[in-house]
């Protein structure tokens, strides 16, 4: 396999809802992307288009639909999907695309509308829970995310304030981040008495919805020594995904994110992740799935992530950095979009472009995705 | 037999909808274009990089991906490259009256519209929109009522 390198980065404001088309929202991200890498549309081989359901923008074929505005025409093209995983799926696409050797380079885009979308997202969901089981009952994502928050709360005496510290931190985050959605200066007596969804969640736990893009320019080695100095690389990669049958694993912990990050850290040979990186954007459309993700990612053992939450280790100054973006609780939470914005920011954090946000000394990172039905596991690791 | 079911009282069935509706924005480009229907005109991009004219108008050239910030007047007369006649509708349903439909193109644009057309046009007629009565217009490009013959004579 060929090194792959990332050398630009790009992403539109994360909003409620936006003017901009899905199409329009790609183009702008790609654009910026291959501005940072001094490259033009002409100069890209392939397109990897990651998009959660057609459902969800309300266009059939929205990997088709969105092609055109990622400079896609005409250029072998594909489009991934495995849910909020999606967002670091896409790179990993584009990952194989270069590694392989078909391609020297590779566009990777992410998009995600959610605001035509009426009454809710949520509605979308519906239909991925057994029918025998589970569907007559009006189960909802919010419920079995509720299930899961409370076993891990349960089962690691968690609290609720504990996990609230997220919220707080990541959204603090999001105030350096110019495209962020909700930033805010908020604290954990705000978080405790938000609005009860689904309890333990509360209004302030979750994410929003949101409109945006992202994308990112994958090139092999000889290409990235042409266009950078300083480029970073995807030196690991990893995927896995267990049954949509949910009751049948232990909610307190990913194992499959497990799986997957034991991929990626064989590829990148880590042995000790929490050692040998210097900082995580884990998957938080959730701030409890940040602690979640921190365990499944190895960057500390089981139930102690809360303990490292409330120690300061995870603040942007902290001892290991996690969601210095601010992450989906404070950028915003477009699905796809979202988990390759957490790819942006592993880029411009090791390249040492992210202002206000900057990790010092960082040299290499990890993140993750999560999604489909509370089932898989993306990670990539990066370094400069 | 065709059926592998031939009784479906006899078996446990579940029913399911998934109730979704949507407001789409027409976007950056699209709220240009529509704008400007209102007013009774037609617009395409213009790539000043290409120097050329296009439809749809989009913010971005697909030759050149630069952005495209300009938009053109068509003020040429259309030209029906094809044409078909239906009496079903988008779920299968008889239409009361037959529709027309053409692909028209325009001189100097790349790219053309689809759009409902008046009886009498055929292949290669030159044609012109008819615009709804000013009031009424929505921003829709349904404010062209259909294309017509252009009977205008020819000035080139
Ligand atoms: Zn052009």
């Amino acid at each position: 396999m060929r090194r792959v390198a990332v050398i630009g980065a790009g992403m539109t404001l994360f909003r409620r809802r936006m003017l901009e088309t899905g199409r329009e929202l790609s183009y702008e991200a790609s654009k910026m992307a291959l501005d940072a890498a001094g490259m033009t549309f002409k100069d890209v081989e392939s397109v990897v288009l990651g998009t959660a359901p057609d459902m969800f923008d309300g266009v059939h074929m929205k990997g088709e639909y969105l092609l055109e505005g990622a400079g896609g025409l005409g250029k072998p093209n594909s489009r991934v999907y495995v849910g909020g995983g999606t967002g670091v799926f896409t790179p990993i696409g584009g990952w194989w695309h270069v590694a392989s050797g078909l391609f020297d380079s590779c566009l990777v885009v992410a998009e995600e509308k959610m605001s035509p979308l009426h009454p809710h997202p949520q509605y979308a969901f519906w239909s991925i829970f057994d029918h025998t089981t589970e569907r007559p009952l009006g189960v909802t994502l919010l419920w079995i995310f509720a299930l899961e928050m409370r076993r891990y709360m349960h089962v690691h005496n968690v609290t609720e304030e504990d996990i609230a510290l997220v919220a707080v931190k990541n959204k603090m985050n999001a105030l350096d981040h110019p495209c962020a959605q909700i930033a805010a200066k908020i604290t954990v007596d705000d978080v405790m008495k938000s609005e009860k969804m689904v309890w333990p969640v509360k209004r302030l736990d979750v994410s929003p919805p949101s409109d945006g893009a992202a994308a990112a320019v994958l090139v092999s080695e000889e290409v990235a020594r042409k266009y950078t100095d300083d480029p970073v690389w995807i030196d690991g990669v990893g995927w896995n995904v267990d049954s949509q049958y949910w009751t049948n694993r232990e909610l307190c912990y990913p194992a499959y994110l497990e799986s997957a990050a034991k991929m990626a850290y064989k590829m990148a040979k880590i042995e000790n992740p929490r050692k040998q990186l210097d900082f995580a954007e884990v998957y938080d459309p959730f701030d409890y799935k940040e602690l979640h993700h921190m365990e499944g990612l190895l960057l500390c053992g089981k139930g102690e992530a809360a303990k490292l939450t409330r120690d300061g280790v995870t603040q942007r100054n902290g001892e290991f950095p996690i969601n210095p973006s601010g992450g989906l609780l404070g950028v915003g939470n477009p699905i796809a979009a979202a988990g390759m914005m957490k790819v942006c920011e592993l880029f411009w954090q090791l390249r040492g472009e992210a202002g206000k946000r900057q990790v010092q000394n960082a040299e290499r990172a990890v993140t993750n995705g999560w999604g489909d039905l509370m089932q898989v596991g993306t990670v990539l690791t990066m370094k400069r | 037999m065709e059926e592998r079911i031939d009784s479906v009282e006899g078996i446990r069935q579940w029913t399911g909808s998934i109730p979704l509706h949507y407001e789409y924005t027409a976007g950056v480009a699209g709220e240009r274009f529509l704008r400007g229907l209102a007013q009774g005109k037609i617009q395409a991009g213009y790539c000043a990089n290409c120097k050329e004219a296009s439809l749809p108008l989009r913010i971005y050239c697909i030759k050149c991906y630069g952005g495209v910030e300009r938009s053109v007047l068509v003020r040429s007369a259309g030209k029906v490259a094809a044409l078909t006649k239906t009496q079903f509708g988008q779920g299968g349903e008889r239409l009361g009256e037959p529709v027309a439909f053409a692909y028209i193109t325009f001189e100097g644009v790349t790219g053309g519209l689809v759009h409902r057309v008046a009886d009498g046009v055929r292949v290669g007629s030159s044609v012109r929109p008819r615009f709804k009565p000013k009031r009424k217009r929505t921003g829709s490009i349904l404010d062209i009522e259909f294309f017509e013959r252009d009977l205008r004579p020819r000035t080139s």
